[in-house]
């Protein structure tokens, strides 16, 4: 894990990604505890509130929860409700970025299509 | 109240205000950032705060009880300064053994295995000490000491980049278990500035500005591009100070950030600590 | 109470060392001395020096003043208050003079019986009647000492160097005068009168008996006038 200070996002929409990230890649699998927000805080020196900030924001995606005494653990179901999540985020983050970038470039929705087409087709390439 | 409370404090010396009606509070359980150039009056109100001078006017109280003159906070604050006030001739374990006869609350097992982490020799004299060991051995002081107040006046002046990791952990680790409100003084803001939660910004014997560092971070900003651009935008807004690059225009601003016009060839850009008081302390400059 | 208990302690226990290292330095020097004296005279009749105690009021001096600043800042340091940091150092002043007087006291009568043509201080002024007396006494000038350097040094601290020497020669101006006065001004009634009366009240009374509960309450009194005199300006005293 590793935060950025010098971006627009604040640091602790960066805990919560970078956790939710790491529940999704499997790094901490359901029904397991997660760090700490102390050891999350010493570990990046950052404020323990600011942790606990980001991670409350996935204790409200209900990705996360809280052991009484024990600590936060990875919710049952939290893989496939991050996945729903992600794809409903998926035009937002990717098409509309991609159509904005493309049209300030002047580039047709044909030509877009194609590098589409050609990316999947190096992706089976190189599978 | 559990809060340090600055209530109106002014302080002069000879016909120079250092501080000037000062009113604020820090409140329990937070970690402060308490800046400011040097000359601001920083080390003035940290001095009155743990009764080292006197305010002129005005008083400070902590949890309700006025701080001067007052043993009923000795428990509750306590001040690791820049200054070196310790007695030189005394061996660092002798004064660990001192501090637990004046204090309830320190910690003399911890004060050992901290001085083990650090490699501070216990057996040396504080004289005999590097000058960043003198500041390591003021620091370990400092955080065995279960105050529900603690200041730090240029923490980590003199240490390496292990020591300052080190010396950030500690803070931290502490910090969740114990309950306490600590408030870091300092020049180095990019060090500090993911620690601290809420930023008292002192000037020229005033408050300039106190604010919760995510919505510092999330207000301040950058906007670049060609003068005319940028002069056009920012009209109306709080600029708080510029930078030119030819004809590449910045302007820093504080506020809602306002959405670009379409087609605009402005460039948004985040504004990070350091910039911001930089750029704040020198508009009170001019 | 247990925090100033700490502050007395502390106080007390870093200066204690000191007195032994000067009652060691000062006997080695006495015993120099004699020797001298004895090879020089061929006899061990002369100590070759008197009234010691002078020296043990230098000291003390030297030590109520010069310790000032380092304990202030420590003490200071340590969260405690100018009350607390004035009542632990009359401590201190109490314990040295208290330790002092005696090891003088002892001294003193020690070595005018063992060599009569040797006078401490005391027994050059008052005799060897009364021990008891003879350490009273000794520990009130020390404490009145003490308490003069340290209000000096507060008022030094207090109005920085220049004033202080302004001031300093504005005193031995004031005390020049006051000698010119004596002399010239004064009609030669007064000057008797007020040397009779500074003889009584060091205890020397007109018929040439001594009586020693005044100079005990005149000590008393000057102690507590410097005293007073320092707590007002200690509590108003900042770090520097």
């Amino acid at each position: 894990m590793n935060v950025n200070p010098n971006t627009e996002k604040p640091i602790f929409i960066q805990i919560a990604e970078q956790l939710e990230d790491s529940i999704f890649t499997g790094v901490f699998p359901e029904e397991t505890k997660i760090p700490s927000t102390n050891e999350i805080s010493v570990l990046l020196n950052i404020n323990p509130h600011t942790v606990l900030k980001g991670m409350n924001m996935l204790v409200d995606d209900e990705i996360i929860y809280k052991k009484r005494g024990l600590g936060m653990f990875v919710k049952e179901g939290a893989v496939k409700k991050i996945r729903e999540k992600r794809q409903a985020q998926f035009y937002d983050q990717y098409v509309a970025a991609l159509i904005s970038e493309a049209s300030k470039l002047q580039m047709s929705k044909e030509e877009i299509i194609a590098l589409i087409e050609r990316g999947y087709e190096h992706e089976r390439h190189s599978n | 109240m559990n809060a340090i409370q600055i209530k109106n404090v002014t302080k002069r010396y000879h016909d120079v205000t250092a501080l000037d009606h000062v009113s604020f509070s820090f409140a329990f359980g937070k970690i402060y950032g308490f800046l400011g150039r040097n000359g601001a009056g920083k080390s003035t109100l940290i001095n009155i705060i743990a009764n080292r001078i006197f305010a002129d006017e005005g008083e400070v109280l902590v949890d309700g009880i006025p701080a001067r003159e007052n043993m009923l906070v000795h428990e509750k604050l306590f001040c690791m300064s820049e200054a070196d006030l310790y007695e030189k001739n005394l061996k660092v374990k002798d004064h660990f053994k001192w501090m637990q006869r004046f204090y309830d609350c320190f910690d003399l097992d911890k004060a050992f295995q901290t001085a083990e982490k650090f490699e501070l020799d216990v057996n040396q004299k504080f004289k005999a000490l590097s000058k960043g060991y003198q500041s390591i051995f003021k620091l370990i002081a400092a955080l065995s000491l279960n105050v529900r107040y603690v200041i730090f006046d240029e923490p980590v002046l003199g240490l390496d980049a292990n020591h300052r990791e080190l010396f950030y952990d500690l803070l931290l680790r502490d910090f969740e278990t114990r309950e306490q409100t600590i408030i870091i003084a300092t020049h180095l803001i990019e060090e500090v500035a993911n620690i601290i939660e809420e930023v008292v910004l002192i000037d020229k014997g005033k408050v300039l500005l106190q604010e919760s560092t995510d919505t510092l971070l999330e207000t301040g900003y950058c906007i670049s591009g060609l003068a005319q651009d940028v002069d056009d935008y920012c009209r109306g807004k709080n600029v708080i100070g510029y930078d030119e690059l030819g004809s590449l225009k910045l302007a820093y601003l504080l506020g809602e950030k306002a959405q670009l016009p379409q087609g605009s060839h402005l460039q948004i850009s985040p504004m990070n600590l350091q910039k911001l008081f930089v750029k704040l302390t020198e508009k009170g400059g001019n | 109470m247990k925090k100033l208990k700490a502050a007395i302690q502390y106080e007390c226990m870093t200066s204690f060392k000191y007195i032994w290292y000067f009652y060691a330095i000062q006997y080695a020097i006495v015993l120099l001395i004699s020797l001298i004296v004895a090879i020089g005279t061929g006899s061990f009749d002369n100590i070759g020096s008197n009234c010691l105690e002078i020296n043990s009021l230098i000291f003390v001096g030297i030590l109520g003043a010069l310790g000032y600043r380092e304990d202030f800042r420590m003490l200071i340091q340590n969260g405690f208050t100018r009350k607390y940091i004035f009542i632990a150092t009359v401590s201190l002043y109490l314990f040295i003079s208290g330790i002092m007087a005696l090891v003088d006291t002892i001294m003193g009568n020690v070595l005018h019986a063992v060599r009569p043509d040797y006078f401490s201080l005391y027994g050059a002024l008052y005799g060897y009647h009364n021990v008891l007396i003879n350490w009273l006494w000794l520990f009130l000038v020390y404490m009145a000492v003490c308490f003069l350097l340290y209000l000096m040094i507060l008022v030094i601290n207090r109005i920085g160097k220049t004033a202080s020497v302004c001031l300093g020669v504005a005193l031995g101006g004031c005390v020049l005068l006051v000698f010119a006065l004596f002399r010239f001004v004064l009609p030669g009634r007064t000057v008797a009168a007020i040397a009779e009366f500074a003889r009584n009240a060091m205890g020397f009374m007109g018929d040439g008996t001594v009586y020693h509960a005044f100079p005990v309450l005149t000590l008393l009194l000057l102690g507590g006038i410097l005293g007073i005199g320092s707590f007002a300006i200690i509590r108003r005293t900042e770090l520097k």
